[in-house]
């Protein structure tokens, strides 16, 4: 407040000073008038520095944010950085649903924002070769934005990892806390009780005793035999009782998503990829005998998920199996926050409660197997890095400004609420400590428009998260906290880009016929092995263990 | 020999009839189910089954796409690129199946022949996208009505119409004096009819759903069309991708009933547009017109 | 004709030319214009330095493509789904035509031609979550029928004896009332006093289909019937990437699905470029055959 009230202060003296000597009531264009009267009209080095600064605003073309809406450029939150910056943006749009297709389309044709969001890391070599962004020094980073070189350094130094290439940085790492809890184990506790289990299962030999019963003493009442353990959702947790999931979500897999199969995992010392693992021939044997014994929903084929956003299963919903997951706790938070009127829980928890209300839906723990391994896969914790463009490095004010704006992110508590939450007192207050938020309902697309998650260029300050979302991290914190599984990041790979697509249509085969045929899985894995290694399997795992060594310096 | 005609002719009917009706049940059904779900809460729209007929009246799903005020605004856009587009390309496309329709036009194969090529061989979007902003139309409507004017396929059919038109009528227009645009005007234009209405149509229709130029040339969100703002309502959340690489999560999604609502919204209004069109295509009124 | 009687004969059909050269300009601009991109098929592209100035790499996008262990079954279903859905589909539209055409009732006419086109309005995104429901075998009402019957409820979706069979009724399904409108225009050019004369021979409605109707718009048909030729590589992506699952990739994965969760990671235009021209060269040749075959039998060819 304070701040802007002294910037506006100084901006009318300057614009005041001009005025008179120039004879000229605005500012914009012409700052050599500007650059002249200055000395006149002020009294020490800083404050012409500031001066002049006042009459050259920096722009910035900005696609720093992930484009769900474009940007209202007279919101009051671009209005406020604009003016605390003395910055001018100008927004581009890409449609965040085709971004590659919109985003290289004007890339190719020469056209370049200052700042650009990379929602592939995969593409940062690329964009290298093509001369579209820039490296950035270590030492510009610790000069400009030092707290928040130091939380990713003690957070998530591992992020430095991605956005290196040939031991240059080339975009700023952002943070994903969300990546930190992997995803969740959620069972219908009702029907634990009716089947007469009382304690949430936890070993493998536990959830196949409560899938059983789940499918053979009807669960849900109703004198049919129509309920079921399991669908696709769970899977992942089924395998990761034996090791890293092959298929970390048999949805995106099957549809073609290859990062949702070809995955890397350390092995004795080596990166290996996570499908062809011999423990991922007892998970299927184990799973073909479930679907045999009818424990598997024979739908998990078109997905738990038959309608809706991405988290919903209507499955669960309509009482036809007793497990699900795939989502995170937020999606399923089951307490309500005594803070907000009218909380229904998570929206998926909520939207259970409406078809069932007399369901009960509670937190579990992943599958712990055999030999002890257990875990769900956890989300990246790195989300989109940050680059800046050639282009902006011919005005090395624009970096600077951009590395100005993110320390101000996490050194700013109620400026970062800004920047990600709206304008305080239209779409946000504090009652005391309590954050408390006035337009919880707006969608990303609508809190683009306002403003908000546009200009903190993607940076989720976890100190600053976890004091808004006190309620939903302590929760978090309390059921979240379960083992999983998260991918060895390995840099870039021509060979990645080469085979992923027929080694995904490889694994899905293999385990997809495994869990629904009559194949002997032992020889029929070894077979999918096989095939996997000599069609471009081997090839890429050495590639990128090479690479990861590499990288880490071995 | 009469009463097996009737016989024949009366099952030949009845088979008309039931196909008919089957078809129109069937074609019917998905509509319902977008109306109904527009109209439902979510624990209807969760429940496994069909919903064609609404047990639970909510409205809050079209509430909440009237509350996006930049719908109105992409209305406009879109009814605006459609009749501009439908225009030129009536316009174009007539003047180019016309001339080719001659049999006599000199090099006639050729001509026909630089326009089957389009059909085939593109530049892709890059050399388009670089066309545009060099002829200066980047960001505006001729971006959207322009470049995808004339589409040779329907050129084609138009030019195969005209020509199976019967001869004698211009030929005796021709010995009245009259020249070939006249004779265009006069003849062509009315007997034509029936087939400007379904070229109209379809290009109508294409432009009203069109969202991918739309995506690529216009930056600036008060320009978009409608179809831009339907997808992004209709595709939210529907991919884990997004969420789950982004680090934010969403504070809200729209829910199906608004999904269903917003389309419902945006498709009426193109539907309404075929029941004016009909009157083209009742067989031999406008033949008996000319003559008459 | 020698190059006099050429000039004479341009002269004399000057006015058609004048009617034509808004339509080459257009051509010119708009498609000729960008035409150069194809190029982009035989280099790596780099889009800083545009066509000009990327390397040519000759056929290795081709290369690439064509030797993916999955090529060659991705290519058969496309033929197949596709080859199918141009007979069915192309049949579907003309039979609704001549059967909309026979009914006398105005009320019902307009109304099945309105309510037929509806489904073409929907996004595959919407419809094909309504198939999956359709067919499902808990909970569907064809499994409910076939229960009820005393059968095994099939999965039908699931089956790849039973996938390219879902793909080609749902596409026609979805578009035989759209389609059927240019036929409707078609019929609607026929000039009555033929069904008039035939009313003295006194034939049925079939044989009055099969000597008036269909013969008078063959024109219209054989044309189509070229230019639809060109489809049988041009798959509906949307269609087949909301239907498809594990279990029917084999049967069911087609070119444009398969390269587009390659093209996903590739970020690559060349790859792209490549695809698009096959696919051009492919349908071009396709097209110019079955303009050959037509024009063996019928004037109402392309050329």
């Amino acid at each position: 407040m304070t701040k802007a009230g002294k910037l506006t202060g100084v901006s009318l003296a300057v614009a005041l000073s001009m005025g008179l000597v120039a004879g000229c009531g605005g500012n914009g264009g012409n700052n050599e008038a500007g650059g002249q009267q200055t000395p006149t009209s002020s009294g020490t080095a800083s404050q012409q520095a500031q001066q002049t600064e006042q009459a050259k605003p920096i722009s910035l073309e900005w696609l720093g944010y992930d484009s769900y809406g474009q940007p209202n450029p007279n919101s009051s939150v671009i209005k406020m950085v604009e003016e605390k910056f003395n910055a001018k943006f100008d927004f581009w749009y890409v449609d965040s649903q085709k971004w590659e297709d919109n985003l290289n389309v004007r890339l190719a044709s020469g056209e370049m924002p200052d700042v650009l969001k990379i929602t592939n890391r995969q593409n940062i070599p690329k964009y290298i070769s093509q001369g579209i962004i820039s490296p950035i020094p270590m030492e510009t980073l610790e000069k400009f934005a030092p707290t928040y070189v130091k939380f990713l350094n003690e957070n998530y130094p591992e992020l430095w990892d991605g956005v290196m290439y040939e031991g240059q940085i080339y975009a700023i790492p952002m943070t994903n806390l969300n990546g930190t809890y992997p995803t969740v184990v959620i069972w219908r506790k009702d029907w634990l009780d009716n089947v007469g289990i009382s304690k949430i299962p936890e070993t493998i030999a536990e959830y196949e005793e409560a899938f059983t019963k789940f499918r053979n003493e009807d669960p849900d009442k109703d004198g049919k035999k129509d309920t079921y353990g399991l669908s696709d959702f769970a899977l992942p947790n089924i395998l990761g009782a034996y090791g890293y999931p092959g298929i970390s979500d048999f949805k995106g897999a099957s549809k073609g998503d290859a990062s949702k199969s070809v995955q890397f995992t350390m092995k004795d010392g080596n990166v290996v990829l996570t499908s062809i693992q011999p423990e991922m021939k007892e998970a299927l044997t184990l799973l073909q005998k479930w679907y045999k014994a009818g424990l598997i929903d024979p739908e998990f084929l078109t997905s738990e998920n038959t309608t809706g956003y991405w988290a919903d299963s209507q499955a669960f919903y309509n009482s036809k199996i007793g497990i699900t997951g795939m989502s995170m706790f937020y999606h399923w938070r089951n307490e309500l926050n005594p803070d907000i009127p009218d909380d229904a829980g998570g929206g998926q928890y909520k939207a259970f409660k409406e078809s069932v209300p007399d369901g009960e839906a509670v937190f579990g723990v992943p599958a712990v197997g055999p030999n002890g391994a257990s875990g769900t896969p956890m989300w990246d914790t790195a989300s989109h890095p940050i680059a800046i463009t050639s282009k902006a490095m011919e005005n090395p004010e624009k970096l600077e400004l951009l590395l100005k704006m993110i320390e101000a992110a996490c050194t700013d508590y109620e400026y970062y609420l800004t920047l990600t939450n709206g304008e305080k007192g239209v779409d946000w207050t504090l009652d005391g400590d309590k954050f408390v938020n006035l337009t919880a309902t707006d969608t990303l697309a609508e809190a683009n428009v306002k403003g908000k998650n546009v200009l903190n260029a993607k940076v989720s300050y976890d100190p600053f998260i976890k004091q808004r979302d006190k309620f939903d991290y302590e929760f978090a914190d309390k059921y979240g906290k379960i083992s999983g599984y998260s991918a060895v990041f390995v840099p870039t790979l021509e060979e990645f880009s080469k085979y992923s697509n027929t080694l995904n249509k490889l694994t899905v085969d293999a385990y997809f016929k495994i869990i629904t045929s009559d194949v002997d899985p032992s020889a029929y894995f070894d077979e999918y092995v096989a095939n996997f290694r000599a069609n471009g399997g081997d090839e890429l795992e050495k590639a990128a263990d090479k690479a990861y060594k590499e990288m880490v310096g071995q | 020999m009469t009463s097996n005609r009737t016989l024949s002719d009366t099952l030949f009917m009845g088979f008309v009839y039931i196909g008919l009706g089957a078809l129109s049940i069937t074609t019917l059904l998905p509509l319902l189910q977008a109306i109904t779900i527009s109209l439902s809460p979510p624990d209807v729209v969760n429940s496994y089954g069909f919903h064609l007929l609404p047990t639970k009246l909510d409205f809050s799903g079209y509430e909440r796409v009237f509350q996006y005020d930049i719908i109105w605004t992409a209305y406009g856009n879109t009814i605006m690129r459609t009749l501009l587009g439908t225009a030129i390309t009536l316009v174009l496309t007539f003047l180019g199946a016309y001339p080719l329709s001659k049999r006599t036009l000199p090099n006639r194969k050729l001509w026909t022949g630089v326009v089957v090529l389009t059909m085939f061989f593109s530049g892709g979007m890059i050399p388009s996208y670089l066309l545009i902003r060099n002829i200066g139309i980047m960001n505006s409507i001729w971006a959207l009505v322009l470049p995808g004017a004339v589409s040779a396929f329907m050129l084609l059919i138009v030019r195969n119409f005209i020509a199976a038109l019967p001869e004698s009528l211009e030929e005796s227009a021709k010995i009245d004096g009259a020249n070939d645009i006249v004779v265009l005007f006069r003849i062509v234009l009315p007997l034509s009819l029936p087939i400007i209405a379904t070229v109209g149509l379809y290009s109508g229709v294409s432009h009203w759903n069109a969202w991918f130029d739309s995506m690529i040339y216009i930056q600036d969100e008060h320009k978009q069309v409608l179809q831009m703002i339907l997808r992004r309502i209709l595709l939210e959340g529907q991919d884990v991708s997004a969420e789950s690489g982004s680090g934010v999560h969403a504070q809200a999604v729209n829910t199906e009933t608004v999904k269903m609502a917003a389309l419902v919204v945006s498709v009426l209004p193109i539907l309404c547009v075929y029941p004016f069109l009909q009157k083209y295509f009742v067989k031999g009124t406008l033949m008996g017109s000319i003559k008459g | 004709m020698k190059p006099n009687a050429l000039f004479q004969s341009y002269l004399s059909h000057k006015y058609f030319f004048i009617m034509l050269l808004p339509v080459l300009v257009y051509y010119g601009i708009f498609h000729y214009g960008p035409m150069y991109g194809v190029l982009i098929a035989f280099q790596d592209y780099q889009f800083l330095k545009g066509v000009g100035g990327s390397p040519w790499v000759g056929l290795d996008n081709f290369r690439e493509l064509f030797g993916g262990l999955y090529f060659g079954q991705v290519l058969r279903n496309t033929l197949i789904i596709n080859f199918f859905k141009l007979i069915f589909g192309f049949i579907a539209p003309i039979l609704l035509a001549v059967m909309i055409n026979e009914v006398s009732s105005r009320w019902f006419k307009k109304s099945v031609q309105t309510i037929s086109y509806l489904p073409h309005f929907l996004s595959w995104v919407v419809l094909a979550g309504m198939v999956i429901e359709f067919l499902s075998p808990s909970r569907g009402p064809v499994n409910m029928l076939l229960t009820e019957l005393g059968f095994d409820p099939v999965f039908f979706i699931t089956e790849p004896g039973w996938f390219r069979s879902i793909l080609v009724s749902t596409d026609i399904w979805r578009n035989v009332g759209f389609s059927s409108i240019i036929y409707l225009a078609a019929i609607a050019g026929i000039n009555p006093e033929m069904y008039e004369a035939s009313e003295v021979d006194g034939i049925s409605r079939i044989q009055k289909i099969w000597y008036i109707t269909i013969p008078s718009i063959a024109p219209v048909i054989v044309i189509m019937l070229i230019l639809n030729s060109g489809t049988i590589i041009n798959d509906d992506f949307e269609q087949v990437f909301n239907l498809l699952n594990a279990k029917v990739m084999e049967v069911g994965d087609v070119l444009s699905t398969y390269t587009y969760s390659e093209g996903l990671l590739k970020m690559n235009y060349s790859y792209a470029a490549a695809v698009g021209l096959f696919k051009n060269v492919v349908a071009l040749v396709l097209v110019l055959s079955a303009n050959y075959i037509a024009s063996k039998v019928s004037d109402d060819t392309i050329f």
